[in-house]
């Protein structure tokens, strides 16, 4: 741990704040998921603006509404979900490298579009780590548990390159409808021709029930062409799994899967993988608490692919 | 065998020896652009880095590591303490037919082998034991387990060591 000096303080979580890095690949056999950061993009983007080596450890906002309180100086950058910044009580920018003066806040606010948002800090968060990680495992409870009022954040030695670049150009989130790529997974043939063709055609919402683990989705149920019941087995991030048609209880849905997924599914078969498996999906929120609900679609994209 | 995405292969294979034998073997040297292993009933997936990945190579790996299937070391045995008190014992021993000291009879009288870690740390899959414990899944999946809980489902046993969320078993 490092000395309280190179430390920030957790004064305000929001609705949830974790350690979060690359995550722990290659564990699976011992049944450890991968983790990590949800939108590594973003993660690896404020690594690079303060200098940070990029699978440095950095703190994963859920819809923002968090404050930070540095004890000394540091040098911060804010990426992902594009959220209200503030430094001292002035405005700062996403996006850019900030300088912290010791005693000074920052305060995060709610991102109009996307939902999570990433502060690097230059130094990386030095939590220990577990099994080569710095990340919150939300399902398996692995790393540091989600940030709390009165969390000292302590901050590693700062590293040897210095920030080069003051602002990253990054398009905005999209917001409303958003189209994901996706590919017939292993076990499209337990499913109608009529659900793999609603599954790319039809809308789909994501609901308020959705964490790191998943996204629980909202739409056209998916038929099964067969009543068997799959035993478990490895799944990919952006899989979306089905339950049985009888599953209870009712809110039991597709599921989009996400860094913190089940390493194997149960209950159910995935008739369908993303074919850009990878952070975009983490950005999608459900819009309901602002009464208007963000829907995505998921499109046939690229040829069936069957071994 | 069978592409998830451009992120995972799945290789379907006849059983567990089939999947520990092919796990064994790859486990030592992942194919180029492989990430993770992820063994299960009778599937392996093998994870994708889909930037390194060559999916046409890394099929030809497995194809080639299927031929010298490995050998996993033998842990050793481990007894586990156990108190049948949970709330399926009742329903066990009626779908099973047998009465509630047979079942743990039969539970605790032949050994089981974990064949596998997942989904969570410390949970293991265990396989072997007593034919006449098959039960199918529960039909409502309990959304925790106490820390200890011990599972049975379908031809497969498990044992959790985290308070945890849970759905198969």
């Amino acid at each position: 741990m490092s000395a309280p000096e190179h430390a920030l303080e957790v004064t305000r979580p929001g609705p949830l704040s974790t350690v979060q890095d690359l995550g722990r690949p290659g564990l699976a056999s011992m049944g450890v998921g991968p983790s990590g950061a949800a939108d590594r993009s973003a993660l690896t983007l404020a690594n690079r603006l303060v200098g940070n080596d990029e699978s440095a450890a950095a703190i994963e906002t859920t819809s923002g509404g968090r404050e930070l309180l540095a004890r000394s100086d540091a040098t911060v950058a804010v990426t992902g979900a594009p959220c209200p910044v503030e430094v001292g009580g002035y405005g700062a920018s996403v996006n850019t490298v900030l300088r912290v003066r010791a005693g000074t806040g920052v305060r995060l606010g709610t991102p109009a579009s996307g939902l999570r948002s990433y502060l690097a800090v230059r130094g990386g968060v030095a939590v220990e780590p577990v099994l080569g990680s710095r990340s919150t495992d939300a399902l398996s409870g692995l790393g540091p548990g989600p940030l709390a009022v009165g969390t000292p954040v302590p901050v590693g030695a700062a590293p040897g390159s210095v920030p080069t670049v003051e602002v990253a150009p990054v398009p905005l989130p999209s917001s409303g409808e958003v189209p994901l790529r996706a590919v017939p997974g292993p076990r499209q043939d337990w499913f109608t021709d009529a659900a793999l063709k609603a599954l790319v055609t039809e809308a789909y919402e994501v609901t308020t029930a959705s964490d790191r683990i998943g996204m629980r989705l909202s739409g056209p149920v998916l038929e099964r062409a067969t009543d068997r019941e799959l035993p478990s087995e490895g799944m990919v991030a952006g899989a979306v799994q089905v339950p049985p048609p009888n599953s209870r209880p009712p809110r039991h849905r597709e599921v989009l899967g996400d860094r913190d997924r089940d390493i194997r599914g149960r209950r159910s078969c995935r008739p369908v993988a993303s074919g850009a498996a990878g952070s975009f999906p983490s950005r999608l929120i459900s819009d309901s608490r602002r009464g208007a609900r963000r829907i995505r679609r998921l499109r046939r994209d690229g040829p069936t692919v069957r071994g | 065998m069978l592409r998830c995405a451009d992120t995972g292969l799945l290789v379907e294979l006849d059983d567990l020896d089939a999947v520990l034998g092919l796990y064994a073997a790859l486990a030592g040297e992942l194919p180029a652009g492989g990430t993770d292993l992820v063994p299960a009933a009778r599937t392996l997936l093998v994870k994708l880095d889909p930037r390194i990945a060559d999916p046409e190579a890394v099929r030809c790996a497995v194809e080639s590591a299927r031929s010298r299937s490995g050998t996993l070391e033998d842990g050793g045995d481990l007894t586990v303490p156990v108190t049948y008190d949970g709330a399926d014992l009742t329903e066990v021993a009626r779908s099973t037919g047998l009465s509630e000291r047979e079942v743990i009879e039969a539970h605790t009288g032949t050994v089981w082998t974990v064949a596998f870690g997942g989904f969570a740390p410390g949970f293991g899959y265990l396989a072997g034991g007593d034919s006449r414990l098959r039960v199918p899944r529960r039909d409502e999946p309990r959304t925790r387990v106490p820390a200890g809980a011990v599972g049975l489902a379908g031809n497969s046993a498990a044992s959790t060591r985290a308070a945890r969320r849970a759905g198969g078993n």
